[in-house]
């Protein structure tokens, strides 16, 4: 069962990096073909493996973080409008990453990872803190925040996936690397459309 | 009414997750399982040595051994072409304690086989460790790595119910954040008391520090324990004294002290004093500690002193009177003369004590083979 899990969300990531360098969006009505010529790339053999077996090997089991940013990607591909990372889902995972990163690469003697063993002491709060998060945000209307935490819940609770800590399941460095990168994107837009309308204006103003 | 429902779908769904998270099975705080002393039988020195390898492959590294009731060991070591080479191969040998002697070398895991049990690319395989529980089996955790060098190790886990001679599938253990990579091991594990395993383990990328890995027997990690931060304190090795108390020595792989390192715990390894320096020289290489009667400590390791460039040119036999605070060096199994000119590498030793209460030490030779030397009680009281 865990490594059907598995082997499906690296072939959600080998597909949306396919379609991505296959451009689907210039195949117009064919598109159906790209995504069954992606299809059938991430099961090719490669010497001894099949891709998605390479990529399970290189980079072990993807996040929900991953797999939430991956899906919205791909099931959005074709449409005009992208949906963007929320800034509360890019300043949860960077948070996270900070809390837990460091320390868990050998900074002091805490180790917030074993937090996620169930056996931890503190296993509850972080259970009950991540369930608090998760359910406020869908109220507020950050659903790619309660999206994300309430699938990696579920999928620790369901044990999906190999690991039975809960920070597997929340957290991976490529969401962090995609969580950043969304980050600075909206923020350089940001200064750089302020900065366009501030010409604006001053054209305005001298008219 | 159906919007209000819509509403309400995600916070449901997340009380449902986070409930099924808070009903995982918990364990109980770790407490050692301290092995028996066994009786001393034979009062006379004994003192032999063996190859426990062939040259059946031009490298061999990391030997584990244990002993299996039928008095005989089952000894096993990686080797292939090189280190890290995709040939590389895990291999068994069995010692006859009746022949005194090792049978023919077998392969009993390689990438190949790694690949197939966990379903993913596997680059190359690594150190074993063998573990003895007591409810049974025989253990066998392992390095395997999938991304680049050794910081990027991973560690798995297999069974075999028959003593060795067939293994179950290999079990993957995640027990890293990032992607997984960086556990290793090199050392005897502890057992608890409840059955559970705490897999003395190592992490390199980054920080260098040491930690216990507490697994169950299906291979389901559960905890993990902190031993040192990540300052250069690598390959635990455990010795317990009591249920909750034990000492751990780490290889040192810094360039200023360039001597053991020694933590203390009292509390089962769920926590570890700050670690401390010992007297043992030792320039980065892997120790052994094993106890033996009277409370005494006993360690394996090379002995070159900081300043001198082969720093595996000796391997040493020191003994503790008091949990590892002060040590005597009493014995070197080798020892290179002009240690400054010529270099050989005599490393990463290990200790495995017969039901017998015979001691055997295993080591690589200058990474042509495995060395097995036996020894009885009698012939280290005789050195202390």
């Amino acid at each position: 069962m865990n490594t059907f899990f598995s082997l499906m969300t690296h072939g959600l990531l080998l597909m949306t990096i396919l379609l991505m360098l296959l451009q689907v969006r210039r195949w117009k009505q064919y598109w159906p073909w790209a995504y069954l010529v992606s299809a059938v790339i991430i099961v090719l053999p490669i010497s001894d493996w099949l891709l998605i077996e390479f990529s399970r090997g290189l980079f072990t089991d993807l996040s929900l973080a991953s797999i939430v940013m991956l899906a919205m990607y791909l099931f959005s591909i074709l449409k005009p409008q992208r949906p963007r990372n929320q800034l509360s889902f890019n300043l949860a995972i960077i948070l996270f990453a900070i809390l837990l990163y460091p320390a868990s690469m050998g900074l002091g003697m805490f180790d917030p990872y074993a937090m996620g063993f169930a056996s931890h002491v503190y296993y509850d709060y972080l259970v009950i803190t991540i369930a608090v998060i998760g359910i406020a945000s869908a109220y507020l209307g950050h659903w790619q925040l309660a999206l994300w935490l309430t699938l990696a819940c579920l999928a620790h609770g369901l044990h999906l996936f190999e690991s039975s800590n809960l920070w597997n399941y929340l957290l991976d460095p490529f969401a962090v690397i995609a969580g950043l990168v969304s980050l600075i994107s909206a923020a350089s837009q940001k200064v750089f459309s302020k900065f366009t309308n501030g010409n604006d204006r001053s054209v305005q103003s001298n008219a | 009414m159906t919007i209000k429902i819509k509403n309400h779908i995600l916070p449901m769904v997340m009380l449902l997750g986070a409930i099924l998270s808070l009903s995982h099975e918990r364990f109980d705080a770790p407490k050692f399982v301290i092995p028996a002393v066994l009786p001393v039988t034979d009062q006379q020195p004994s003192y032999q040595q063996h190859d426990a390898s062939t040259e059946l492959t031009h490298m061999v590294h990391s030997a584990t051994a244990v002993a299996l009731p039928n008095g005989n060991l089952l000894a096993m070591w990686y080797g292939g072409s090189r280190e890290g080479h995709t040939d590389v191969k895990i291999y068994s040998s069995l010692f006859d304690q009746q022949q005194q002697q090792w049978q023919a070398p077998k392969a009993i895991l390689d990438r190949m086989q790694v690949s197939n049990d966990l379903d993913r690319y596997v680059k190359k395989v690594g150190n074993p460790v063998l573990i003895r529980h007591p409810q049974g089996p025989l253990v066998l955790v392992y390095v395997s790595v999938s991304l680049a060098g050794w910081a990027t190790s991973q560690i798995n886990m297999m069974l075999s119910y028959d003593d060795g001679q067939t293994w179950h599938p290999s079990k993957h253990l995640v027990t890293s954040p990032f992607i997984n990579i960086s556990t290793l091991v090199k050392n005897d594990a502890v057992i608890y008391q409840d059955g559970t395993i705490g897999i003395t383990a190592y992490h390199e990328l980054v920080g260098e520090f040491s930690e216990i890995v507490r697994v169950t027997l299906d291979g389901q990690v559960i905890n993990k324990y902190r031993m040192s931060s990540g300052d250069k304190t690598i390959q635990p090795t455990v010795a317990t004294y009591s249920p909750t108390q034990a000492v751990t020595f780490m290889r040192d792989t810094g360039k200023d002290v360039q001597k053991v390192r020694r933590s203390t715990t009292d509390d089962g390894g769920l926590t570890w004093s700050a670690y401390e320096t010992t007297q043992l020289d030792n320039l980065s290489s892997a120790i052994y500690t094993f106890t033996g009667h009277k409370g005494r400590s006993w360690m394996v390791y090379n002995d070159a002193p900081k300043g001198q460039e082969h720093g595996r040119n000796t391997l040493a036999l020191a003994v503790s009177d008091d949990k590892g605070i002060n040590w005597k060096t009493v014995h070197h199994f080798e020892r290179i003369e002009e240690p400054e000119v010529k270099e050989s590498k005599f490393a990463y030793p290990w200790v495995a004590r017969g039901f017998d209460g015979q001691f055997h030490l295993f080591y690589t030779w200058n990474r042509k083979i495995i060395k097995h030397i036996a020894f009885n009680q009698a012939w280290l009281e005789g050195k202390a």
